[in-house]
């Protein structure tokens, strides 16, 4: 979820005194180390991906499945296991927000060979198992988007209770229990996080109108402390109302992150990318059901936006500002703002907000207009977690107060410097999916997006739109069926290189004849992946054209088709998306009474089924196909990693 | 079509140059590389000059174009060692002068000394299915070992082969085969043998998705006027990558047509 530092952390008041300390010292960090490695150059393709899972407890003889708190006793013992072996241990464990959540990742990256998209779902089984082995009878690991009925009453085990009148969140529904207590730092987040906004975080989200569902959708919380209307204020008639950062960061996701050749390559990719955000969480809807609710939305990504948005009322635009800087539309978490290429410049149409002081002292440090915007809007947000170790830096060298507010801005991409003394290169992360559950859905996707960088690169085609459109397309998204029936914006003439004179005849575009607004389209989920004949190629269709130029070995090729008709498929709607296949599942329960309420039993009975599709028991045509299997493997083939040493 | 070729000249070359900076091409969706090397060749035709004087050696070269005459994109490639050549040869004719003469050109062409790695694939006939193939097979492959002795090429691979023809060779050979290509239709299909031998020998089992034959002689019509007199000897693909990156820096193809004797 971010940088763990360790140390006391500081009270909300202390931190607020220091926001500006943060900041000022935060640029200076970032001055230096950018002067520091600008020219860096020839870093290879290193990647790697990072899955969430929720521990979950099953009551096989209650029929009730619950999150099961105990994160932090299996964490401490894969910690352990790094610390003794840290170069040979295959996979890497971090703690996340909720005390039923770990976070796995490979224990090496994966590289720039063609065999190492063979490679990922093996790890991804190889962690799996070994978290398995630590398991009690009852539970199970699973890489489930959004726990269904995280926030109802006896949701948890062991059992915990709210505290909506004290304590860190004062949630109706969340207990403080639930968040990770083996680390300072995600308390610290939740409670300096609605301090700064002055009340609790408030989530709405639009309720699905099935037809015993009672219209208006009212819910009454006996919960709320009497004398306190704040507690449930907020809560909007015919929405599910959450209140807590943990419906949000409690949340799993499928993230990645790669490695570029040097500065100007991760802001192409950085940009190149955006577009591609919302066209994802599409694809990957994996969340329909919230606090045991159907909602009309398929997605996470609203929630953990909603879950730590920090910005007070005056912020927010809802009274006038008198405390505040800024009137700011988005919450730290949300889709980028601005592009960071050349190329993309000219398409950055919405207002970045930013304090003049900050760009300019940027901008005399002889950073650019487009890098210095970006880091500049960044730092309009204040720390919300400083520990007191920290506060005093050497900014030649340290970049915790740098990292302190990038870390907490938690965007669909992120554009990641090189960390302080070591080998790693400029990053990107690709942040906007939603994790799958199975291991080999996760690989394709993964596979999926690391392809299409490599075909960005060599094709040097060019996929942006403007900003508003990326996030027009954003909220699209996330709505119910967002595969099967909306349109999203996306760039139809993808070309970059001007056309040879005798080529002009056949092509069907030249870049200067046309103007911007033509370069892209509304197309559905289904042109973008599979193509629109004489419109658009499709971005399956361009890896499969770069695949053919390159050698892959046999294993590979095959599993990587795997993946690609995996999502050819899920975008054709040929195969459900997992938020259409749960509310499939969930509506034709038969407990389910129609009212949108996901039950204990319901829940038990639709994490059983997933928990059997996740291991293999149990097959499930509708969302993974009928044959649809890879040949992944442990480790790459010597013949390959042969043919590499030669050059090497 | 190319009809303004001189009946006299020797040879004739087309080369279509970097296609990754042809848009209408690389942005396609073909169903073969032959179509994507048929559609590319006529563009490069289409925009060849008028009949030009044979040149003292009789060869006449045609394309590529002028956007795309440089063999590699302006790539952040610091250095040429960062970059991965191969090739892949398709020959007509089972003559080693054939070969020699194709690797030379590629050597010539693409600007290197050395070629990371070369597949040969195997003209396309019944016999080349048999082992009735490996005396010429194994000429050929006497001739690639030399450009190797030589350090011309690194690797050597053979593309299009019966299994029994590839252990057969495998055994035979100085320098040891280290890739071996199968066609794409047969992918997931891989012949059990041949993957046996290839893992227990460290061979690169690859897939491709190239036909025997390349560049058929009903498409090659298209490109070169069939009244003039000459006829398809070799064609071959260079792909350049940047190593460890799993980018493609270039892609091209030349292809050479003789006097018919």
């Amino acid at each position: 979820m971010g940088l763990l530092s360790e140390g006391s952390p500081l009270s909300w008041e202390e931190t607020k005194d220091l926001a500006d300390h943060v900041r000022r010292h935060g640029i200076r960090q970032f001055i230096n180390l950018y002067h520091r490695l600008k020219n860096r150059q020839g870093d290879v393709l290193k990647w790697g991906d990072e899955v969430e899972y929720v521990i979950v407890k099953f009551d096989h003889e209650n029929k009730v499945a619950r999150a099961s708190l105990r994160a932090p006793d299996i964490l401490q013992i894969l910690n352990e296991k790094e610390q003794k072996d840290p170069e040979n241990v295959k996979s890497l464990w971090r703690p996340e927000y909720g005390a039923y959540m770990i976070e796995g990742t490979p224990g090496k990256p994966y590289g720039g060979l063609l065999a190492h998209y063979n490679v990922v779902e093996a790890n991804m089984r190889l962690r799996r198992e070994e978290v398995q082995q630590l398991l009690q009878p009852g539970e199970a690991l699973m890489s489930l988007t959004s726990y269904p009925r995280l926030g109802c009453s006896d949701f948890t085990d062991p059992p915990t209770k709210v505290s909506p009148s004290d304590g860190t969140t004062l949630s109706l529904f969340f207990p403080d229990d639930c968040i990770f207590p083996g680390h300072p730092r995600f308390k610290t987040l939740t409670r300096n996080i609605r301090m700064r906004r002055g009340e609790k975080v408030a989530i709405n989200l639009p309720v699905f109108k099935d037809v015993k569902t009672p219209s208006p959708y009212v819910e009454q919380f006996p919960q709320a402390p009497s004398g306190q209307p704040e507690a449930t204020s907020a809560a909007k008639p015919d929405h599910v109302y959450l209140d807590a950062m943990g419906f949000g960061m409690g949340c799993c996701c499928l993230q990645l992150t790669f490695q570029a050749c040097n500065i100007d390559e991760a802001r192409t990719l950085y940009d190149q990318l955006t577009p591609l955000c919302p066209i994802m969480l599409a694809l990957t809807a994996a969340s329909p059901i919230h606090r045991g609710h159907l909602t009309d939305v398929d997605c996470r990504w609203n929630v953990i936006s909603g879950s730590v948005d920090c910005r007070t009322k005056e912020e927010r635009g809802l009274e006038p500002l008198k405390n505040n800087k800024f009137v700011i539309p988005k919450s730290r978490y949300d889709s980028i703002d601005s592009y960071l290429s050349e190329q993309g410049e000219k398409y950055n149409d919405v207002p970045l907000i930013y304090d003049e002081a900050v760009y300019d002292e940027l901008r005399k440090a002889d950073i650019d207009h487009l890098l210095a915007q970006h880091i500049a809007h960044l730092f309009i947000r204040d720390s919300v977690s400083l520990f007191s170790e920290k506060v005093h830096q050497n900014d030649e060298e340290d970049t915790d107060h740098f990292e302190n507010i990038q870390s907490t801005n938690w965007q669909t991409m992120r554009f990641k410097p090189p960390p302080p003394n070591s080998p790693i290169g400029w990053r990107v992360e690709f942040r906007p999916c939603e994790v799958q559950i199975t291991d080999f859905e996760n690989a394709a996707i993964v596979c999926f997006v690391v392809l299409l960088t490599r075909v960005i690169l060599s094709y040097r085609i060019n996929l942006i739109i403007p900003i508003s459109k990326v996030d027009e397309n954003m909220q699209k998204a996330q709505k119910k069926d967002a595969v099967k029936t909306e349109k999203f914006w996306f760039r139809k003439d993808i070309t970059t290189f001007s056309s040879p004179p005798a080529c002009t005849a056949c092509c069907q575009s030249s870049t200067e004849a046309k103007s911007d607004a033509d370069c892209y389209t509304l197309m559905t989920v289904d042109e973008i992946i599979n193509g629109k004949a004489g419109e658009f190629p499709g971005l399956v269709p361009l890896i499969n054209s770069y695949l053919s130029g390159m050698d892959v070995d046999a294993d590979t090729h095959c599993s990587i088709q795997q993946y690609l008709k995996l999502i050819q498929r899920r975008a054709s709607g040929q195969l459900l998306t997992l938020a259409s296949w749960m509310r499939a599942f969930v509506r034709n329960h038969k407990d389910y009474k129609q009212d949108s309420l996901v039950s204990d039993r319901i829940n038990y009975d639709l994490l059983t089924e997933l928990n059997a599709i996740q291991t293999g028991e149990k097959a499930c045509p509708e969302l993974l196909g009928r044959s649809l299997h890879s040949r992944t493997q442990e480790s790459i083939p010597t013949a390959v990693q042969k043919a590499a040493g030669e050059y090497t | 079509m190319l009809h303004n070729i001189d009946p006299k000249a020797k040879a004739v070359h087309i080369e279509t140059g970097n296609m990754l900076s042809m848009n209408n091409i690389m942005l396609k969706v073909w169903q073969s590389p032959v179509d994507e090397l048929v559609e590319c060749l006529k563009i490069v035709a289409k925009d060849s000059q008028g009949l030009s004087p044979i040149p003292a050696d009789g060869l006449v070269k045609v394309g590529p174009l002028k956007n795309n005459s440089e063999v590699v994109n302006s790539f952040d490639v610091e250095d040429k060692k960062d970059l991965k050549i191969n090739v892949k040869v398709f020959v007509t004719r089972t003559n080693k002068e054939t070969l020699i003469d194709a690797v030379n050109e590629a050597l010539l062409s693409l600007e290197t000394d050395t070629i990371d790695s070369l597949v040969l694939a195997c003209p396309c006939s019944d016999e080349t299915q048999s082992e009735k193939s490996l005396p010429w097979l194994q000429e050929l492959w006497r001739t690639l070992e030399d450009f190797v002795e030589s350090k011309k090429i690194i690797s050597l691979g053979l593309s299009n082969i019966d299994t029994q023809v590839f252990i057969s060779l495998y055994n035979w050979a100085k320098v040891k085969p280290s890739i071996v290509q199968v066609n794409l239709a047969t992918c997931c299909v891989v012949p059990p043998a041949l993957q046996e031998f290839s893992k227990q020998n460290d061979i690169q089992l690859n897939t491709t998705s190239d036909p025997a034959d390349i560049l058929p002689k009903d498409m090659l019509q298209q490109i070169l006027d069939p009244s003039l007199p000459f006829s398809l000897v070799w064609v071959f693909r260079y792909q350049v990558q940047v190593k460890c990156r799993g980018v493609l820096a270039s892609k091209g193809y030349v292809v050479c047509c003789k006097q018919s004797d």
